[in-house]
């Protein structure tokens, strides 16, 4: 396994809140989130770099909507 | 940096083990032996076969998988890991994976899993490519390696992945669950997933 570093990560009481909701809701520790989370935004990224455009599909209503990224 | 481990594989033609290593990522030794020891056997065979039955027997679906290309651009990139095994000198099995990726079944809905985007085994470790194998283990070393790496990541063993036709039987032996075909695909594949339970069942079992 790579090496790990420990960092101080300061966020809002809603923002803390919303980390929590969301790693028990996946199943996973902050730490294992925010490491998924910055997977995801790197995946994002790229594909935004190399001039994709990023959707969501309504599953109900077969309708695509671009996702906007800053 | 590179990352190893060491694994028995049995070798069918003189029925002893060797050691396998287990590498992570993928180097260009490994894109090499693709190019220069998989393909050309796949290639010739390839010539060989009249119709789409035969194809699928044969196990070529993977062929022309773009391993250099994809090993260029996914490097020094945190949402995909690749791994190889290394036998007797030669490139045994390649391993691509996504490590963002959510599940599909109901039970473990929208949890967060490792995609398998592709996985493949030299075309003389295969069953449908030779009637005579050289070394058995080669995929599920590596379906392992992907459920170590679920397990490690806090993802419960899940796995999801979209199979070429000639290995759908492979992995509904493994215990996958099969969720059909997956029309959002390009190639229209069929749609695979191991539960937590499935993965712990698998380990258990090999």
């Amino acid at each position: 396994m790579a090496a790990k570093r420990t960092m101080t990560l300061n966020l809002s009481d809603q923002e803390m809140v919303m980390l929590e909701h969301l790693a028990e809701e996946k199943g996973l520790s902050k730490t294992q989130l925010v490491r998924q989370a910055l997977r995801l935004y790197q995946s994002v990224v790229d594909r935004l770099e190399r001039g994709d455009k990023l959707y969501v599909e309504d599953s109900k209503k077969a309708e695509k909507a671009e996702l906007m990224v800053l | 940096m590179r990352e190893s481990w060491e694994f028995p594989l049995l070798n069918r033609q003189t029925g002893k083990e060797e050691l396998a290593t287990l590498y992570t990522p993928i180097a260009d030794n490994n894109v090499d032996d693709f190019e220069s020891l998989w393909q050309p056997p796949m290639i010739a065979r390839l010539a060989t076969i009249k119709d789409h039955d035969e194809l699928q027997a044969a196990s070529l679906q993977d062929i022309y998988w773009k391993w250099r290309e994809k090993q260029q651009a996914r490097s020094n990139r945190f949402d995909w890991m690749s791994f190889a095994v290394e036998c007797g000198g030669e490139t045994q099995g390649l391993m691509f994976v996504r490590t963002v990726g959510f599940a599909r079944i109901d039970s473990q809905r929208n949890l967060p899993l490792i995609y398998i985007d592709l996985i493949s085994a030299a075309p003389w470790n295969r069953n449908g490519f030779t009637d005579t194998p050289l070394y058995k283990g080669v995929g599920p070393l590596l379906l392992g390696a992907a459920i170590s790496l679920s397990v490690n990541e806090g993802l419960d063993g899940r796995l999801g992945l979209h199979a070429l036709p000639q290995s759908e039987d492979w992995y509904r032996q493994q215990g996958m669950t099969e969720l059909g075909t997956d029309t959002a695909h390009p190639e229209s594949l069929v749609y695979f997933e191991f539960t937590s339970a499935d993965a712990q069942a698998y380990v258990s079992s090999t």
